[in-house]
């Protein structure tokens, strides 16, 4: 079964040219940084199954679209500019980088090439339109490391200091107040989320009340990542669910997919003070994203993979929320698993959610 | 043609069938498996990348798992050591004392155990060096080391801040790791958490409802 | 290629004339789609913020008429089943209206698909080869082709009918037959891939139902030949194409046993979700209902359920269905309760309650009512464009001669219904060869 080897690859990090799609990808991964260019790896490696060289046409033929394009547009933008006067050097840079933009693939069989130019175009396109720096990152995934969360109910009081520091640190939507976190308060005696209060604003914690916090679970079998017609949401090989903010098409499966409302939409252009922004970002994580694209939760992968918490832990008052590596035996998350006793949601979804709940 | 008519709508199901199949046929492995696998330590190099230099050093004795590290609380707090001003035993320095004066530590009110099972000289060494803490059997605890004290009675939490499911890491979930002591979270003469007003209100459920109106 | 270039620039001058109510009713529908357009335009520039879908209810009015015309689309096929392989004399006449209806639901479902999209500037991300496919992971992916491959088919077949008959040769058999067969399984194809679509969500109980393809079937094969009845009738009282009484009547045979068929789905449906309410019952609870008095759903379920019934009895009644006012009358509330029942009815409620039980509604906003008309004025439009070409071919009004002046050769209509065109064209000069 073809695909299914290719469902497997596809949730690890491809380290060179776009055939990290298939099966034989990892035979050349490594050695692809020392080649170079792409035609240099055409030459080294002569043997190519077909998923090879469908992956690398395609790039061609994108190539070859977008400078047929290119070209209808020059002429058109040569015409247009000699018009006009306000027409400066900044502008024509800006117009050609958006250009390169809207034409480049998704991020997941981008080569290390590809992704630190379209980076440099990110980070050049905000510098031209706000003046400022940006930092974007594209950190992959290391060795060994599966992150997990687990979310202690005897412990939180719902502060919602989690919340602001998500806001804060993913560069959310403050026009819409978007939020990944949902907190919400459960009458003791009934963990029924319809009888659930996630609306809440009274000095907490309330009486005879428990506080329980949802996001993005980051499923090992997740759903979204099923359905996306374009691939522009995966699993990377650190666990993490991703969305490429440039890749997605707005069609919204995903969250009709999603069991546990860990997805959220720009319904229209978001909204950050340019001072409230964010500059230490990442590719998949905390970029400022535009309208009519998903986004998520990402166990804010630009702190994760740099070896921080993320912001809603080091947020938390309370201790509740823990943070670490499934596959260091002596992490803290494992601790729990071993000596706690966990449940998580909607387990029979059979979604296998790294998102666990458990009590003192 | 009949053939053909016959053909279409079982290669139809196949299709659909082996879409299917590819879900299950080898299924999602459970994160329960996963976990059990890992029996090593991991191979990579991220690091919390703390200044150790202002930590206090702890080997977990009674988990015996691994080496963690503690923020020094001596170094801020402004009116240590204790011995500045307590230059003699209790008892004198309260024997000087005029009347109606406020005493020290007046605004200091012990919210914390019942007032038979527990008053200042339950933790502060009233009678030797001042500068540490006393165990309830008379053993002299560093102040840095404060969480030996609050183990004593709190041996459930004490396990489980050791553990890591109580208590906060702070910084990096990356070794080496470092962890608040008690008093880093909880006032130890009024543990219990404040009621407060939420930092937010939580507005993820009714996103789009509410912003126009 | 001058058989072509003849066959369009006539057709287009055919879809120009018309008498006084014919331009009244094409003026409607471009004032009609003139104005979709302009509130989609608005909709580009502002974002889906403008329509009343939410993180909670993230699809609404136009996946809903997406579902419902795919129904419609698929229906075609039960006219074209007896006419091309069971050569049932009777259904010819009506056969070409139904894969024009096909045709034109078709361009409507990608259309409310385009509207729905966040960023249709990136729909190029879904074509395969330049973009990334999943496929077969994807049941958006297995749409993708379905339906175009559907409007594929119900294009050429019925061109190069229509093509043959324009040259005054007799469509080859050969030719055409196989391409019958394919769109028959493809019909059932497109409406089973779009029931699963919805029904391969376990996050959403109320679709996650293995009745929910039958149900779809069975309801599209209803409402479907339902609006072919209205739509004939029409025809028959408005030009001068004549379609035997015959006919109808076994149409309307059709929409009663689907009819029957679907109520007895609903029902057992309506006993799984209620005998014994679950958890999961709460979407359906919803629907019928209301949940914390929130019951925005209650009168368009209730009237669906209502004309459903009062339709199917009237069909079932051997004396009411054969009389054509009545008929018309069951097939049009027929078709009104299924558009509710499997447009807003389905969509709407698989999303209420949330995934952690909030109730949040949806009621479309008047720029997403706009759009959803505009585009169903497109759909009528192209419509009526298509079945004036090929009743006029039909009737033999319109044919090829080659002396012909060939100057008014560029044309939209090429735009319109052309997808198929280079293709078919190349069938029809091939076989008109063999002939």
């Amino acid at each position: 079964m073809f695909f299914k080897k290719n469902k497997n690859n596809s949730s690890e990090e491809p380290s060179n040219t776009p055939k990290s799609g298939c099966g034989t990808g990892s035979c050349s991964c490594g050695s692809s940084k020392e080649h170079g260019p792409k035609e240099e790896i055409k030459g080294s490696e002569p043997k190519k199954d077909g998923f090879d060289q469908v992956l690398e046409k395609k790039t061609d033929r994108r190539d070859a679209i977008k400078k047929l394009t290119a070209g209808l547009l020059a002429g058109a933008g040569l015409a247009s500019t000699s018009c006009s006067v306000t027409a400066n050097d900044l502008d024509k840079e800006m117009a050609g980088l958006e250009w390169e933009e809207y034409f480049k693939g998704n991020y997941k069989l981008m080569t290390d090439k590809e992704r630190g130019e379209t980076i440099k175009r990110l980070e050049r396109m905000y510098e031209l339109k706000k003046g400022g720096k940006i930092n974007v990152s594209s950190q992959g995934a290391a060795e060994d490391v599966l992150y997990g969360y687990a979310f202690n109910i005897s412990k939180c009081k719902g502060y919602m200091d989690c919340v602001n520091a998500c806001v804060e640190e993913n560069n959310q939507d403050r026009a819409s107040e978007m939020q990944y976190i949902r907190i919400h308060e459960h009458r003791n005696g009934s963990m029924n989320f319809e009888m659930a209060d996630d609306n809440f604003y009274h000095e907490v914690p309330a009486a005879g009340h428990f506080y329980l916090g949802t996001q993005c679970f980051h499923c090992q079998n997740p759903p979204c990542v099923e359905v996306c017609p374009t691939q522009a949401t995966w699993l990377e090989k650190d666990g993490i669910v991703v969305v490429d903010y440039d890749w997605c098409i707005g069609c919204r499966y995903c969250m009709a997919a999603c069991p546990y409302d860990g997805r959220r939409f720009n319904w229209a252009t978001p909204q950050v003070p340019e001072e409230e922004v964010n500059k230490n970002q990442h590719y998949l994580g905390n970029r400022l994203r535009k309208k009519g694209v998903m986004e998520k939760c990402t166990f804010c992968i630009q702190r994760s993979r740099d070896g921080k918490n993320p912001a809603c832990v080091e947020a938390c008052p309370t201790g509740a929320r823990i943070f670490g590596n499934l596959l260091d035996p002596n992490s803290e998350i494992r601790w729990v698993l071993a000596n706690k006793k966990v449940f998580r949601l909607k387990e029979d979804l059979g979604t296998e959610p790294k998102f666990w709940y458990f009590m003192d | 043609m009949n053939k053909i008519k016959k053909l279409l709508p079982a290669l139809f199901l196949i299709c659909l069938g082996w879409q299917s199949c590819s879900h299950h046929e080898g299924p999602h492995q459970s994160m329960a498996d996963i976990v059990k696998q890992h029996k090593e330590e991991p191979a990579h190099n991220i690091s919390s990348d703390k200044n150790l230099d202002e930590l206090v050093k702890m080997m977990a004795d009674v988990q015996a798992r691994d080496t963690f590290y503690l923020p020094r609380r001596s170094v801020h707090m402004v009116s240590f050591p204790c011995s500045n001003c307590h230059t003699a035993p209790m008892n004198e320095l309260k024997a000087g004392a005029k009347a109606g004066e406020k005493k020290a530590h007046w605004n200091i009110e012990l919210k914390h155990a019942k007032k038979d099972a527990m008053d200042c000289a339950t933790c502060h060494n009233t009678k030797g060096n001042m500068d540490e803490l006393v165990s309830l059997t008379g053993r002299t605890i560093h102040i840095d080391e404060s969480f030996k004290q609050c183990a004593q009675c709190h041996s459930t939490q004490y396990k489980d801040w050791e553990g890591g499911s109580h208590g906060k890491r702070l910084g990096s979930w990356a070794k080496p790791r470092v962890i608040n002591n008690c008093t880093n979270c909880h006032n130890p003469h009024s543990p219990a958490f404040e009621p407060r007003w939420p930092a937010r209100l939580n507005t993820a459920s009714t996103y789009h409802q509410t912003k126009e109106k | 290629m001058k058989t072509l270039t003849a066959f369009v620039s006539k057709g287009f001058s055919t879809a120009l004339k018309g008498d006084f109510s014919y331009h009244i009713w094409m003026g409607t529908l471009t004032f009609l789609m003139l104005l979709g357009a302009w509130a989609y335009y608005y909709q580009l520039s502002e974002g889906l913020k403008v329509t009343g879908m939410s993180d909670k209810v993230s699809w609404g009015l136009y996946i809903s008429n997406f579902t419902f015309l795919v129904g419609v689309a698929a229906a075609a096929v039960m006219l074209v089943l007896p006419t091309y392989i069971l050569k049932d004399v009777d259904f010819s006449r009506a056969v070409l209206i139904g894969e024009g209806l096909a045709v034109a639901a078709l361009i409507m479902c990608l259309a409310f698909i385009v509207a729905d999209m966040g960023g249709p500037a990136r729909a190029w991300h879904l074509i395969p080869v330049i973009g990334v496919f999943n496929w077969p992971n994807s049941m958006l992916a297995w749409d993708v082709i379905a339906l175009n491959g559907y409007l594929f088919i119900n294009i050429s077949i019925p061109l190069y009918i229509l093509i043959m008959k324009f040259q005054g040769k007799t469509p080859n058999k050969k030719v055409y037959i196989p391409g019958v067969m394919l769109s028959v399984f493809w019909a059932v194809g497109i409406h089973l891939v779009t029931a699963f679509l919805y029904a391969g969500l376990p996050a959403r109980p109320f679709w996650n139902n293995a009745l929910l393809g039958p149900r779809f079937l069975a309801s599209a094969f209803a409402a479907g030949p339902a609006l072919i009845i209205i739509v004939l009738e029409m025809i028959r009282t408005f030009t001068d194409y004549h379609i035997e009484n015959k006919t109808l009547h076994k149409i309307a045979l059709v929409v009663t046993v689907a009819a029957q068929v679907n109520l007895i789905m609903l029902g057992s449906e309506l006993f799984k979700e209620f005998y014994f309410p679950t958890h999961h019952s709460s979407s359906a609870v919803y629907l019928f209902f209301g949940l914390d008095g929130k019951n925005a759903l209650m009168p368009w379920i209730y009237t669906a359920l209502a004309l459903n019934i009062i339709a199917t009895t009237i069909l079932t009644i051997h004396a009411f269905r054969k009389n054509f006012k009545w008929l018309s009358f069951a097939c049009i509330i027929l078709f009104v309760a299924i558009w509710i029942d499997k447009g807003m009815g389905l969509i709407i409620p698989g999303f209420i309650p949330g995934a952690w039980g909030d109730v949040v509604e949806y009621t479309p906003t008047i720029i997403e009512i706009g759009i959803t008309i505009g585009i169903y004025a497109l759909g009528a439009f192209i419509f009526t464009i298509l079945v004036k070409i090929a009743i006029e071919i039909e009737l033999g009004r319109l044919r090829f001669k080659p002396d012909t002046t060939l100057n008014t050769a560029k044309n939209e209509n090429e735009g319109k219904n052309g997808r198929g065109l280079p293709e078919t064209a190349v069938k029809a000069e091939g076989s008109g060869g063999i002939i």
